[in-house]
């Protein structure tokens, strides 16, 4: 019995984790080439989370055309928000803070507006499928986190490719290295930033939607991205690859930590679990050594 | 103003010359004291004017109550909910004449579930609006805030904040029974947490034939901590076995850990006592992990539950304040369709109840007095609200001995299972 319920509590963890790497990667990829924390993914996130709910409820109700939809309307906020308030300062040359905490503000903006305008609500999602779990032997499996599992693991695959094949990849990796350097080799770094953005942005399109659907929506979904921050600190800032193992291993280890010794013990665990690794290994899991960081 | 010029200092340059020994630091300590005179004249005007304007605007003979209610984020439904049952009232009174002749005017505040803000509004309500008697916000943790202000402003608050440590301060869990000094200053017109977690961890027991339990709560809301201690107390003394204690940490949303380790314990009943994204998420992922256990919920199960959890939650049993079958409630829910153009929810039976309850204490303390309303409100009792008849005690300031009725989940639909409940003494 133990056994399974331990088998159980890893494909739980892995499922979480799922879309804790997803947060993970859609936070390093900015942090990558402007070596800022982008806070301002949790707007992104917020703000597809709610508009999933709305095209699936009001609009259209599927699962795969609501998905594409918030998919691509996250990535079109995200080039949207860099045009907007990251441009701007970055031609001005500001300081890295300054990038910081206006995507700090932009995050703010984005869940007071919702708390304002939609708090008083609750937006659960229409059912897509009916809540039904398969039975592999004495494991239970529910058919949305393995989707959840499923897309995500499609997503972070897709991006890879991407990134090692195309030709904005490599300017994309080329940049996370120095963006100065392939300006001056003739590579558009305006286009390769907005593009950096919406890859962001999509990933953020996707973990809204699959939150929204999962939970439900309010407005301080966006906040929940704050695991897959975390993810990234532990992946080391920028490692895409770090993010998403640091990301399921924070999954698992808070779905087995959880169910032994408590949720109160589980984050002091955690947290100073990381404490330590930064303090063994301040670069992360895959992370390269960084000499500004914000 | 010309009075102004009177207290002038215009002497001054003549004596300087005078004396001519003044040094220059005396003299400007002098010019100083020459302005202080003119600023302290000038703010003594101001404050006549404003002292006159106040008079006049007492004239027009208006009762005001404050309110602080969560009308943003997190439980601003219940809120507005409440809201919108003490403007029914209100209007409903104010037709009638209103309260010591006067009408009664509202201010309402949001404060955003949040205890800081709370208290920030609150001791605005008091200060600055100057209201006699104050409608507060239903959320526990904001009335743990704003209890020992109330305590220092001396302004009564009455509120649905369960948690018994809002009314009396110093409740210990493992000894409920002497619930210790009470607050003068702050009201419960509801079953507390203690009492509505006896109600249906008896009908578990005594209805349901339940002898094993678990729960999921959460520390983090005092709420929710104080209705797991006290079904965990019940439970106890009863002679009945909780299996497992389990709790999660504010805004976590996945409780899949928790529920597959219920799930291996396999209690006859599980109960999940918090707020409605919450409860709605236990209940659909403990569905997903094929748990079969039978729910059993808080009074956070009403609606928007059924929305938001859907067949979930089916099979889940919990207590609430009100049932809407119940005959006598149909006055009010026509009046308030009538107004609103929507069923009312629980907190809009709230809200009419509460502020019915400040009303009817100024009526009978014939008075704006805080002190008096306070009185008249510790010594309520017989007090008709919609959710039954409330007599308070004076030793906690709850009301004493209120049934509730049981609620089931049948599918997404909630239905009546039993009106009027009360639990067996253990």
């Amino acid at each position: 019995m133990e056994y399974q319920i331990l088998l159980q509590q890893i494909f739980n963890g892995i499922s979480l984790g799922g879309v804790y790497a997803l947060e993970a990667v859609g936070f390093g990829i900015i942090f990558n080439i402007l070596k800022f924390s982008n806070f301002s993914h949790s707007g992104v996130v917020a703000i597809t989370a709610y508009l999933g709910f709305f095209i699936s409820k009001y609009v259209y109700t599927n699962f795969l055309v609501t998905l594409t939809i918030t998919t691509l309307a996250g990535g079109f906020i995200g080039v949207m928000i860099e045009k907007l308030i990251f441009r701007p300062i970055r031609l001005k040359g500001a300081p890295l803070t300054l990038f910081l905490v206006n995507s700090i503000t932009a995050a703010m903006l984005v869940q007071q507006f919702f708390a304002a305008t939609l708090g008083d609500d609750y937006y659960p999602y229409p059912v897509f499928m009916k809540q039904t779990s398969i039975n592999l032997g004495t494991l239970t499996i529910s058919k949305t986190y393995t989707l959840m599992l499923i897309i995500s693991g499609l997503i972070l695959l897709l991006l890879t490719l991407v990134l090692k094949r195309t030709k904005i990849g490599i300017a994309l990796r080329a940049a996370s290295t120095d963006v100065r350097t392939p300006s001056l080799m003739g590579v558009n770094i305006d286009f390769v930033i907005s593009v950096a953005f919406f890859i962001a942005g999509v990933l953020g399109g996707i973990t809204g939607y699959l939150l929204g659907m999962t939970y439900s929506v309010d407005p301080f979904i966006g906040s929940m991205i704050l695991k897959g921050i975390i993810a990234a600190i532990i992946g080391g800032m920028g490692s895409l690859g770090g993010g998403v193992i640091a990301g399921l291993l924070l999954g698992v280890a808070e779905s087995l930590l959880i169910a032994e010794i408590g949720s109160s013990l589980t984050q002091i665990a955690i947290y100073s679990g990381i404490f330590v690794l930064l303090l063994i290994r301040p670069e992360g899991i895959g992370g390269k050594r960084y000499l500004i960081k914000a | 103003m010309s009075g102004c010029s009177l207290f002038y200092p215009s002497s001054r340059p003549r004596k300087k010359i005078q004396r001519g020994i003044i040094s220059n630091r005396e003299i400007s300590s002098k010019e100083e004291y020459g302005m202080k005179k003119k600023w302290f004249v000038a703010f003594l005007s101001l404050a006549m004017v404003l002292a006159f304007t106040d008079l006049s605007m007492a004239k027009e003979e208006v009762i005001k109550i404050g309110i602080y209610a969560d009308l943003s984020a997190g439980t601003a439904q219940w809120g507005t909910d409440a809201v919108k049952g003490a403007k029914l009232i209100v209007k409903e009174i104010n037709a009638a004449g209103g309260g010591l002749g006067k009408k009664i005017e509202l201010v309402i505040y949001d404060c955003k579930v949040s205890p800081t803000e709370g208290v920030k509004v609150y001791s605005r309500l008091v200060n600055e609006d100057r209201v006699p008697a104050v409608y507060g916000s239903l959320v526990s943790n904001i009335g743990l805030a704003v209890s020992p202000v109330a305590e220092k402003l001396k302004v009564p608050v009455v509120a649905r904040c369960m948690d018994e440590r809002v009314t009396t301060p110093d409740f210990k869990m493992e000894d409920p029974e002497n619930p210790g000094r009470v607050n003068p200053y702050f009201f419960l017109l509801q079953p507390s947490s203690y009492q509505q977690s006896y109600l249906i961890a008896g009908y578990a027991i005594d209805e349901l034939k339940m002898n094993t339990f678990a729960m999921l709560y959460t520390p983090s809301n005092s709420y929710s901590f104080m209705l797991a201690k006290g079904f965990e107390y019940y439970i106890k003394k009863r002679g009945k076995k909780m299996v497992g204690s389990f709790d999660f940490q504010a805004g976590d949303m996945d409780f899949k850990a928790q529920l597959t380790k219920i799930k291996g314990l396999n209690p006859d009943g599980l109960y999940i006592p918090n707020y409605v994204p919450e409860n709605a998420n236990a209940a659909k992922q403990a569905r997903e992990l094929g748990l079969k256990t039978t729910f059993l919920g808080n009074n956070s199960w009403f609606e928007p539950m059924d929305k938001v959890a859907g067949p979930a939650a089916d099979g889940a049993y919990f207590p609430l304040n009100i049932s809407r079958d119940d005959p006598s409630l149909k006055v009010f829910i026509d009046k308030y369709k009538a107004e609103y153009n929507e069923l009312p929810r629980l907190h809009s039976f709230s809200g009419w109840d509460d502020v019915g309850f400040i009303i009817e204490a100024i009526k009978k303390s014939k008075s704006t007095d805080p002190q008096k309303i306070r009185d008249a409100m510790a010594t309520t009792t017989k007090y008709q609200g919609v959710i039954g008849t409330i007599n308070i005690d004076p030793k906690t300031h709850r009301p004493i001995g209120l049934k509730m009725p049981i609620l089931k989940f049948e599918g997404d639909q909630i239905k009546t299972v039993r009106l009027g409940y009360y639990q067996k003494d253990f």
